[in-house]
């Protein structure tokens, strides 16, 4: 299992310094994070793919498209 | 009183006159116990007659219209770290108190006077270093005290992976984690020229920098507004290794926040130092 991820917070005022896991709040929301980053990389992702079969069907180059909506 | 006639050298068979003895003879220091006596005695004094005055232990020389201190006088310094100064006379400035600074005053008698330093338009408000977990987070940094900061993130380790770095804003110790924060990066690739754009939008935090699989990271930008009940946005750039860029994002909010977190997306442990300034209103 992996380990859990560790924060640490600094005082600014006092100095003082505490390193710790994450707690099941933090945790929490670093896994709605890390799914929300997953859901966007797949989503550019799945664009990218859509745009490189766009672009195979109309027998051009991204540079060309570029040129053609410039 | 004669004035003097500088330097005789007397032959054998000379006679010393009066004129002599009052012009050459004469002339040397005079020992007064007080320039009251020294006036008494000498009610016509000439320009170069000079004088020394017991009770005050100075040298004075007439300039033709007045006495006229040349040396000897008693240092009016009285305590460590004085300095001596001059007004009408020589004169005693005493030492400031710590971390003051010395500065013309025309209104001060000796012209100077010590006062505390400016704070200046750039404020170190904290500096540390961060390392062994994912992320990092700087409290009670942000205040009323200023309006916007600047911020320094020199990272030397990010973990081993390429990854985003992202900003989130907190309140009382506490992450602020509202889909209200918007930004991103815009990277240029060194070694190709070529773009690369990461982007966040109505998010929980923002992108602002980037880890690649080694070396160091860097950041540095301006929080503008976080603890003012305004808008508040960062604004700056970044760079790791591979690549760099302007970056900016912004909270879409008024909340005011007093702390700032940077979070490495992938959750490895980051290493390295981080400065946060004011700039003064």
């Amino acid at each position: 299992m992996a380990n859990t991820p560790k924060v640490l917070i600094i005082n600014a005022v006092t100095g003082e310094q505490e390193l710790r896991d994450m707690n099941v709040e933090e945790l929490a929301q670093w896994q709605v994070d890390k799914d929300s980053d997953a859901a966007k990389e797949a989503k550019a992702a799945t664009e990218a793919i859509a745009k490189a079969a766009l672009l195979a069907k109309l027998g051009i180059t991204e540079d060309e498209a570029k040129l053609l909506l410039a | 009183m004669a004035a003097g006639q500088g330097f005789k050298t007397f032959a054998t068979g000379d006679v010393l006159t009066a004129a002599d003895t009052n012009g050459y003879l004469m002339q040397g220091v005079w020992v007064f116990a007080s320039a009251t006596a020294r006036d008494a005695a000498v009610t016509s004094p000439q320009e170069g007659n000079t004088c020394y005055l017991k009770d005050t232990d100075q040298i004075l020389v007439y300039s033709g219209s007045a006495w006229v201190v040349k040396s000897g006088g008693a240092s009016p310094l009285t305590t460590k770290g004085d300095l001596y100064g001059y007004s009408t006379t020589d004169a005693r400035i005493a030492v400031g108190t710590n971390g003051q600074v010395l500065t013309a005053d025309s209104t001060a008698a000796t012209g100077v006077a010590w006062a505390t330093a400016s704070a200046g338009s750039l404020t170190k408000i904290t500096s540390g270093t961060f390392t062994g977990a994912s992320s990092f987070s700087v409290d009670s940094a942000f205040s009323s005290t200023y309006a916007n900061y600047k911020m320094i993130v020199v990272g030397t380790s990010g973990g081993g992976a390429a990854s985003s770095i992202q900003i989130r804003f907190r309140t009382g110790g506490t992450d602020n984690t509202t889909t209200n924060y918007s930004g991103g990066r815009n990277s240029t690739i060194f070694s190709t020229g070529g773009t690369e754009i990461d982007t966040s939008s109505n998010d929980s935090k923002f992108t602002f920098g980037r880890t690649d699989s080694s070396g160091g990271w860097w950041m540095q930008f301006d929080v503008l507004n976080p603890f003012v009940s305004q808008l508040t946005s960062a604004i700056g750039g970044h760079s790791d290794i591979t690549r760099g860029g302007d970056s900016a994002g912004r909270f879409n909010g008024t909340t005011s926040f007093d702390g700032i977190k940077i979070l490495n997306q992938a959750g490895n442990n980051i290493a390295g130092s981080y400065y946060i300034y004011g700039y003064g209103n």
